[in-house]
């Protein structure tokens, strides 16, 4: 059962690595990418091109990964049953507040994916929104890894 | 450049692998957030088990994923297109959420069927056909009502994605209506 719990934990935290290790690839991809006009069509230059490629790969990645969190989130509430602290408490509060960073990521990630796949199939440059998109995810997951560990430690 | 309600879109397509995958972690996360918050997380999930809980949330998550992929094929509504029936959409998801919930359930039932039927012979099958039917009706009901709340969902994100884009041609009914009246 040990080893099944710490196989729950591994994947929880590669999980969470490759959504902001891939946000934060995304937002880098997009400030080293050239600049150009926004008017030109896509597919006009590959190096510009890139960042919405990549993209839209780490989008279907993401919500794999996404899944595999939440999954494995719930997993380690339950390993953890005994201990689990109730609503009324500073642990409790705190897991409150991540619950809800928690939707916020969901319902903010999905217009991001659907912005990506609408730029894609419309053949429209994102220009700046992208890298910007990008940037917020990343930071925004930075802050629930901090509610994780304030959760684990704190 | 291309006209966004021409473009061909493959299955399953992103929109529904990210649409499907984000309505079973909303639901589960809902789920837990209503448990903590009467105090009944850490009693409930630490009864369930790891594994019955990992192969529960996939089941739920496939399921999803598919009728997901079926409602948006009805409905026609794409990130490119937008919506452009929204009652159709609100149909195709009441439809598909309906689906949802009568297999959710129906494979829940199953085990517990069988484990009841296992304990307490075949007199029971009986009462479990008359609790089945009613509760698959149930089930039917539920997920319709979820089916049309998540859709709801979806197309607010939508109108967002549109705003993110900075592009509104045939975001939905609503602007391709307006778009019409100006071009006009």
């Amino acid at each position: 059962m040990a080893a099944l719990h710490l196989l729950v934990r591994l994947v929880h935290v590669a999980g969470m690595a490759v959504l902001l290790g891939g946000a934060a690839l995304v937002w880098g991809q997009c400030r080293l990418a050239p600049d150009g006009p926004d008017d030109e069509p896509l597919a006009t230059d590959r190096a510009r091109d890139e960042p919405l490629a990549t993209a839209a790969a780490y989008e279907w990645l993401f919500w794999g990964a996404v899944g595999l969190v939440v999954l494995t989130g719930v997993g380690n509430l339950g390993a953890m049953a005994p201990a689990v602290r109730g609503p009324g408490t500073g642990w409790g509060l705190t897991f409150a507040v991540k619950l809800a960073a928690v939707g916020g990521l969901l319902a903010g990630s999905l217009a991001r994916t659907l912005a990506v796949a609408r730029w894609r199939a419309t053949a429209i440059r994102p220009g700046t929104r992208l890298g910007t998109a990008y940037a917020a995810t990343a930071g925004y997951l930075v802050v629930l890894v901090a509610l994780a560990e304030v959760l684990a430690h704190g | 450049m291309a006209d966004p309600r021409e473009v061909a879109v493959e299955r399953p397509s992103l929109f529904s692998w990210a649409a499907g995958s984000f309505h079973a972690a909303l639901l589960v996360a809902v789920l837990v957030a209503v448990l903590h918050l009467s105090g009944a997380a850490g009693d409930l999930l630490g009864g369930v088990g790891t594994l019955p809980g990992a192969v529960v949330y996939c089941y739920l998550w496939a399921l999803s994923a598919w009728t997901t992929d079926r409602a948006l094929a009805a409905s026609g509504v794409t990130p490119a297109a937008g919506v452009p029936d929204r009652r159709g959409a609100l149909r195709a998801a009441a439809a598909w959420g309906g689906v949802t919930g009568v297999l959710f359930f129906a494979a829940l039932f199953a085990v517990a069927a069988g484990l009841l039927v296992a304990a307490a012979g075949v007199e029971a099958i009986g009462f479990l056909l008359v609790a089945g039917v009613i509760a698959a009706m149930l089930a039917a009901a539920v997920g319709a009502v979820v089916g049309v709340a998540l859709a709801l969902l979806d197309v607010a994100l939508l109108r967002a994605a549109v705003a993110l884009t900075g592009d509104r041609r045939g975001a939905d009914a609503d602007v391709g209506r307006a778009t019409d009246a100006d071009s006009g």
